[in-house]
């Protein structure tokens, strides 16, 4: 499947450290303050031996990443899957074992000659254009029918968790503009993690 | 081993210029990446943490060492006050210049970002982006209008025309696409210019809602692999009135011109757009990335402050650390070399001199042993010396004297060394001879000398044999003398008294051999003409013979005396009781007219071990010679004492007699013991001689001085010998051979 990354464990760290960072730069301030960005409804489905999922997130941009688009920087969004496997609890918070990490990058631009939003997914190519934002991110929120684990890749007696968010990638953002958008609360828009057990 | 090999890594020099290299490095990067660097973009951020990351790992190490610093500063460590000094100076320099850098970089980098913008420009883009905006809507008004006239031609067309009739309407309008379609966006029929589309494109449910209401749409869109197309959908109304409604759905290329024209106008007007939205971000991004090189240049100046004022410090330290321990008497001390510069130099020159301290310190420690080896060899040798030695340096000061020297003296001298010889006197009035003889002799530098030494101390005359020698050195008239004396008291005593014993012995045998023919001749002279001669003759001879035979008679008992002087019987030792033969002598002198006894007897007086004739004869001498010496008009007053007593571990009787008689002139003092010697008009002059011989034989001295008050005092001591008890023990304190190792024979 062309769109599931497992992410390398060189990548998690860097994201570790910027964490960090960000928590170092930002003090206090550092609950996402966006509500822009929430998980409304998710859940699984087994069908012809493939997890499917289903998801309703509400995305909204805020002011800042709003007048940027309208200003020529693209933006992505990224939706992020998670199965674990969940140890018994005297183990969890070191052995739950990640099963697959899934991530799904959409890039809206905006097109000043014609107005129109050009939304890109990433991973599939995928083009929409629209001379509405709304439409677009809709379309971002919604997942019907995505296919999420294999079957065999779990087993039986096994407890899986699936974790689901959205976020805008602050790192994709022209370098200059990441500084400021990693100490500014609007621009760091991200959905709670919503999670759920995988049901057969 | 690992972790030495790891402290060597992590201390030191190498560990901070690596991280300022990097640290370096990391910065270069992220300028490039401010400046959208695509290689770089990608690890901006991760590059800025680790930045903050290695300056708060700088600043760390700068607090550990300012923390250290402070520390020593107040410790008063050795090099703290320089160090200190160091890194304050080297902070100025560094942050003065940086500073004023940092300030009109700043401003530079502001103005520049400034200077790029430029209202006209933006205007012109916003112009430009018009203009394709309308020539392009001109466009797309044309190709509304042809697809709303196809799709009247279409409404009148049956179903079996309509693939050709789009076929035609694709070839003669040069679209990309165009599909037929109904408002459930079931495709009725589609033609594509590109064969490979086998999937139509669709109106999205947006479009349908809007054709639904009426309204045609036609529509800009950027499509990347074809550039900028039209895209427009139009209703087509059917005549009958119960026919479904159909659109039609047209896609049309904007051209190839016209589409990079746009292309070109949007890129450009975006990336102005961009660039001019980045500006704030832009100018925060590069004040940051300076502010990082400047306080990464900063804090590393501050680092290479620390390390280079220790670098400098730390030898310096060293110095005055060894220059300490080369005070207190530690010449041990070797320094690390710092270097090959100067402080190397100075530092290989200390370690040089520390070197030859310690060599001649060892040297000298040898030579005072040395010293003080000889010193106390001479020491023995001169304490076990009978002669006195003492040593005067050059200004007549004493240095040394010898044990016998304060045995002689009867003074010790000890307490007298470092003052100068002509200074002895005034404390010991005895000395003031000794003292001006020897001055006398070490002013006219002589290298050598000797000098007989009269001495009138409390013990009696003394006489002393003095020899001085000058001795060798480097100073004016020799580094100074040494003088070696002897008391020859007693031998030159022992001398006189050989020769009077000799004297006394020739003139008791040649005189007493004639004087008997001369009695026996004047007898018989007497007896044989005294008859026969006339009355006055016979008178002029019995006056004449018998003054012979009494001068004789007298000359015979002087005869005597000096016999009994020259060759005194064996003395017979025997246990007796003083006390008691001094009241038996007493009792011979009771009713002598004018003569007062007086005796003060200890009545805890010990036997004695003496010869009892002996001591007779010794108390007989001594009682005439003061009746004989005495006034007789005046009446004679004899004073004995007797008492027991002890001096120097050494016990001993005393016999002390005092009369009231004239005295002794001072002159004969000295000799009165000494045969002839009398003031008495009668007398043979041997009384006092025999008495001092008595003493002699009896271990004992016997002295005599005048009293202020008149009359003489003559006293005698007796060594108490210890008398073995009937187990053998000793009973008493002295032993005789003490007595007489200390008591000196008084003239």
């Amino acid at each position: 499947m062309a769109f599931i990354t497992h992410v390398s464990e060189k990548m998690a760290s860097s994201r570790w450290l910027l964490l960090l960072l960000c928590l170092g730069l930002q003090g206090v301030a550092t609950t996402s303050l966006a509500n822009e960005f929430s998980v409304r409804s998710a859940s699984t489905r087994l069908h012809n031996g493939v997890y499917m999922l289903d998801a309703n997130i509400k995305l909204k941009l805020g002011k800042e990443p709003l007048e940027a688009l309208h200003n020529g920087i693209p933006l992505t969004l990224l939706i992020e899957m998670e199965v674990e496997r969940k140890r018994r609890w005297w183990l969890r918070w070191w052995l739950d074992e990640n099963i697959a990490f899934l991530e799904q990058r959409y890039r809206i631009e905006y097109h000043a000659l014609s107005h129109q939003y050009l939304l890109i997914n990433i991973n599939s190519g995928e083009r929409k254009v629209s001379p509405n934002l709304q439409p677009l991110l809709t379309s971002i929120g919604t997942i019907y029918n995505f296919p999420l684990l294999d079957k065999n890749l779990t087993k039986k007696e096994g407890r899986y968790e699936v974790a689901l968010r959205a976020l805008l990638d602050i790192e994709s953002l022209p370098a200059p503009l990441r500084p400021i958008a990693y100490i500014t609360p609007s621009w760091r828009i991200r959905s709670d993690w919503q999670t759920w057990f995988l049901t057969p | 081993m690992v972790l030495n090999t790891l402290k060597n890594l992590t201390s030191g020099p190498r560990p901070v210029f690596l991280l300022f290299l990097l640290l370096l490095t990391s910065l270069y990067l992220m300028s490039s990446a401010t400046q959208n660097s695509a290689a770089f973009g990608r690890l901006y951020s991760l590059l800025l943490a680790l930045n903050i990351l290695a300056l708060l790992l700088l600043v760390a190490m700068i607090l550990r060492n300012l923390v250290a610093l402070s520390y020593q500063y107040r410790q008063r460590a050795t090099g703290s006050r320089l160090t200190v000094r160091l890194v304050v100076m080297f902070v100025i320099l560094s942050v003065a210049p940086v500073s004023v850098v940092y300030y009109f970089a700043l401003q530079f980098l502001h103005k520049g970002i400034d200077s790029w913008f430029d209202v006209r420009v933006e205007h012109a883009l916003e112009d430009a982006l018009e203009l394709g905006r309308g020539a392009l809507d001109t466009r797309l008004r044309e190709r509304l209008r042809q697809t709303r006239g196809q799709a009247r031609i279409l409404a009148d067309a049956s179903n079996t025309e309509i693939p050709l009739v789009l076929h035609e309407m694709l070839k003669e309008t040069e679209a990309a696409e165009i599909t037929l379609l109904n408002m459930n966006r079931k495709v009725i029929f589609s033609s594509s210019s590109n064969p490979a589309d086998i999937v139509p494109t669709l109106p999205d449910t947006a479009i349908l809602q809007q054709l639904e209401q009426g309204r045609d749409y036609s529509s800009l869109e950027p499509i990347s692999d074809q550039g900028l197309v039209f895209r427009v959908a139009v209703v087509i109304t059917t005549p009958d009135p119960g026919g479904e409604a159909r659109i039609l759905h047209a896609i049309y290329p904007a051209g190839e011109r016209l589409s990079s024209l746009g292309s070109s106008v949007q890129d450009a007007f975006g990336q102005y757009k961009e660039l001019a939205f980045l500006r704030g971000p832009l100018k925060y991004s590069f004040t940051l990335t300076l502010s990082l090189v400047l306080l990464l240049s900063l804090l590393t100046a501050v680092w290479a402050a620390f390390f280079s004022a220790r670098r400098l410090v730390a030898p310096i330290s060293d110095l005055a650390e060894g220059t300490r321990a080369v005070a207190a008497g530690d010449y041990e001390k070797r320094l690390p070399l710092p270097g090959r510069d100067e402080l190397g130099f100075l530092v290989r020159s200390f370690n040089e001199m520390t070197r030859k301290i310690a060599i001649a310190s060892d040297d000298a420690r040898r030579s005072q042993q040395q010293v003080e080896n000889q010193r106390t060899y001479l020491e023995t040798v001169l304490g076990g010396l009978s002669s006195g030695v003492i040593s005067l340096d050059s200004k007549g000061i004493l240095r040394t004297a010898n044990s016998a020297a304060n045995y002689i003296l009867t003074v010790d001298l000890e307490p007298k060394m470092g003052s100068p010889l002509v200074a002895l006197p005034s404390d010991h009035p005895e000395l003031e001879q000794f003292a001006d003889v020897i001055t006398a002799h070490l002013s006219e530098e002589e290298m050598e000398w000797r000098a007989e030494v009269v001495l009138f101390g409390p013990g009696g005359r003394q006489v002393l044999m003095c020899r001085g020698t000058s001795l060798p050195g480097d100073g004016e008239g020799g580094s100074g003398h040494v003088i070696v004396f002897d008391d020859v008291t007693a031998l030159i005593q022992a001398q006189r008294d050989a020769a009077w014993g000799e004297v006394a012995r020739r003139l008791a045998h040649e005189i007493k051999n004639p004087l008997t023919p001369i009695q026996l001749s004047a007898e018989r002279l007497r007896h044989k003409y005294l008859k026969t001669m006339p009355g006055k003759d016979a008178e002029v001879l019995d006056r004449a013979t018998h003054t012979i035979v009494q001068q004789v008679e007298t000359m015979k008992e002087m005869v005597k005396a000096f016999s009994d002087y020259a060759r005194p019987p064996k003395i017979q030792l025997e246990w007796l009781e003083l006390n008691k033969l001094i009241e038996e002598v007493f009792d011979l002198y009771h009713g002598v007219k004018g003569l007062h006894l007086k005796k003060n007897l200890d009545p805890s007086m010990p036997a004695i071990e003496a010869d009892a004739g002996r001591l007779r004869q010794l108390l007989n001498n001594l009682v005439k010679n003061s009746i004989e010496a005495a006034d007789s008009d005046d009446g004679i007053e004899l004073q004995l004492t007797t008492r027991c007593t002890s001096e120097k571990e050494c016990r001993y009787v005393e016999i002390q007699l005092q009369d009231n008689g004239p005295g002794i002139p001072e002159e004969i003092i000295g000799r009165l013991f000494e045969p002839y010697v009398t003031t008495k008009p009668k007398g043979t002059g041997l009384g006092l001689a025999i008495v001092k011989k008595i003493v002699e034989e009896h271990g004992g001295m016997i002295s005599a001085e005048n009293e202020k008050s008149g009359g003489i005092t003559i006293t005698i001591r007796l060594p108490l010998r210890a008398r073995l008890t009937a187990n053998g023990e000793e009973n008493g304190t002295a032993h005789q051979h003490k007595f007489i190792d200390t008591v000196r024979i008084n003239p």
